[in-house]
């Protein structure tokens, strides 16, 4: 499934060489459309020419229909695909400064290089003062921080946030896309004075927006992807890192970790509650209901970045790994399980009650306590980790690293 | 609008439009990553500052994150994406015939006050586009074509913005 770019190791020249010809097409496409002249961009806010309005929503509309629908059949992972995170406060108020700006300055930075490229001054200048601002905006940054944050809502879209099938979404932009362009082109022909497109401009236009419509129509019809459709085309690759070991957690690393200051980890156990007021980690919370929730997938997708999430249970067994398997075809981040669940920890670490090395009980035993440990009383979180110390002369692999890869890094734009 | 003779016509806005989204879907499509222009030129603002003052970069996070310590804030895609965005226009306008030294203005507006609101205009968009984690092609454009809810927004406050100024600033423009 694509992306492919992520997947494949290419040299880093080849990769470079990639990202510059998309440049091109995208810098050549720009310049085609008008947007290396300011005075074009700028009537768009006085509705004598909308083209800026067209090119954008026209682009937007058919790269959309284009990602869902490869997605939709299976080709695109759209997990993989970076999707601005929503920080509400400062996407609206830094939108609305970059409102002003354009209509100043005439340009928005994209438009800008293209016009700096085909030797507008206006253009030129444009970027030098691009160039100010950004400057001006790392050294200001600092002083209202919590603003720039606020309103954090992750990886949000549209489907999700009005609850709605990805497919109703994509036909329903569509809809108001083509809505804008007729309004468009009835404002230019009263205000800007043009004639109406006729004979085979009218004839490819009409076209084009039936297309659109039809291939919207056929995403709402068809309905985004069941789990049962995205296993068939994830299944395997996610078996595969479970079955190669690269997201179980050694006990050892995770004491480690859970030392480590810079790391978040959020410790889900999924045992029955007996087992787990019986003994569990410091930090550790049971998870009431399997398989997990939507409620409880989406907020461990809202961690951030330097956040790891470490399913546990009794032995690192099936329950575990099931679990993992179904939260990763969701797209959970930094997601990891401990191997050997409860009793490797115990194994390792010893019990609380007998001191290291002492493994009370067999196989037998692990029944309702979900470890094979046995407690004479229930300790819950009452029994302090193991001092760094312990994990001296131990052999193990770390496995943790974390997923700031094509995917999830500051992208887009940034 | 006044052509210049020689210059051949602009595309049609609705075939750029489509040519732009395929463009658009080929970048996600293959490397996971929409399009990109104000991160270029905040990594050559971090470049620059890095190669002057490297300390300060190093004790302004925002400036860190790009260039602190033996980053190299030009190693990145965004960067490789905007040279290309350079050269892709200026082949187009060589086509066109549009490359040439001038300043695009409105009628009524002398080149100096052109240049100078140009100037100002470009620093209040890189502020904003900062502030708003993406420009029109990162946040509105990318985010826009994979229904990110906070590019949408974004996306309707740029218009608002433009269309409550514009009557102001009209001298400028018409």
């Amino acid at each position: 499934m694509a992306p492919y770019l992520p997947g494949l190791a290419l040299s880093p020249w080849m990769l470079d060489l990639i990202y510059l010809l998309i440049g091109f097409a995208f810098g050549f496409v720009l310049e085609q459309a008008g947007f290396g002249n300011s005075k074009k961009l700028a009537a768009q806010f006085y509705l004598t020419e909308l083209t800026v309005l067209k090119v954008m929503f026209g682009a937007i509309v058919v790269a959309m229909v284009l990602i869902f629908g490869s997605s939709f059949l299976g080709l695109l992972d759209y997990d993989l695909v970076w999707v601005n995170p929503t920080f509400l406060w400062s996407g609206l108020v830094g939108g609305f400064v970059m409102g002003l700006g354009f209509i100043i300055g005439g340009f928005c930075p994209g438009t800008s290089l293209v016009a700096l490229a085909t030797l507008k001054l206006d253009g030129l200048v444009f970027v030098l003062g691009v160039l100010v601002g950004i400057g001006f905006f790392a050294e200001t940054v600092a002083m209202f921080e919590d603003f720039w944050n606020a309103g954090h809502a992750g990886r949000l879209t549209l489907p999700e946030l009005f609850g709605l099938d990805t497919g109703i979404v994509v036909l329903g932009v569509v809809l108001m896309a083509l809505s804008m362009f007729a309004a468009a082109e009835f404002l230019e022909r009263t205000i800007g004075g043009k004639p109406a497109p006729s004979g085979r401009g009218r004839t490819l236009l009409l076209t084009g927006a039936a297309v659109l419509i039809v291939a919207g129509a056929a995403l709402a019809v068809r309905g985004e992807p069941t789990r049962e459709q995205r296993w068939v085309w994830k299944g395997g690759g996610l078996q595969h890192r479970l079955s190669s070991g690269e997201v179980s957690v050694h006990p050892a690393e995770l004491l480690l970790l859970l030392y480590d200051d810079q790391v978040e980890v959020l410790l889900l156990d999924l045992r029955e509650e007996t087992s787990f007021n019986l003994f569990h980690l410091p930090g550790a919370r049971r998870v009431e209901d399997l398989p997990l929730s939507d409620e409880v997938l989406r907020s461990l997708k809202l961690r951030p970045w330097n956040a790891i999430t470490v399913l546990l249970d009794g032995d690192g067994g099936r329950r575990v790994r099931e679990t993992w398997g179904y939260a990763a075809l969701e797209a959970v981040p930094n997601l990891y399980f401990l191997e050997g669940g409860m009793d490797g920890w115990l194994d390792l670490f010893g019990h609380p009650e007998h001191g290291p090395g002492c493994t009370s009980g067999t196989e037998d035993d692990t029944g309702s306590m979900g470890t094979r440990h046995l407690f004479s009383s229930a300790r819950g979180d009452r029994v302090a980790l193991p001092p760094l110390s312990s994990l001296e002369g131990l052999d193990f692999v770390r496995k943790v690293r974390f997923e700031r890869g094509l995917s999830r890094r500051k992208g887009g734009c940034g | 609008m006044s052509t210049t003779i020689g210059e051949r016509p602009y595309l049609n806005p609705y075939l750029a439009g489509a040519l732009l989204g395929v463009v658009l879907f080929a970048a996600f499509f293959l490397t996971g990553n929409g399009l990109g222009a104000s991160g270029g030129l905040f990594r050559v603002v971090a470049a620059a500052v890095d190669v002057v003052a490297p300390l300060h970069v190093d004790r302004t996070p925002y400036l860190a994150e790009a260039a602190g310590g033996e980053l190299d804030p030009l190693d990145n895609w965004v960067v490789y994406q905007i040279l290309g965005a350079l050269l892709g226009g200026f082949v187009s306008g060589m086509l066109g015939r549009r490359v040439r030294f001038e300043v695009k203005r409105g009628p009524r507006t002398s080149i100096r006050l052109r240049l100078l609101t140009a100037f100002l205009g470009g620093a209040i968009m890189g502020y904003g586009a900062r502030l708003a984690r993406g420009c029109t092609s990162g946040q509105a454009l990318s985010g826009g074509a994979v229904l990110s809810a906070g590019s949408w927004a974004f996306m309707f406050a740029v218009f608002g913005g433009g269309y409550l100024l514009a009557w102001f600033v009209r001298r400028l423009w018409i």
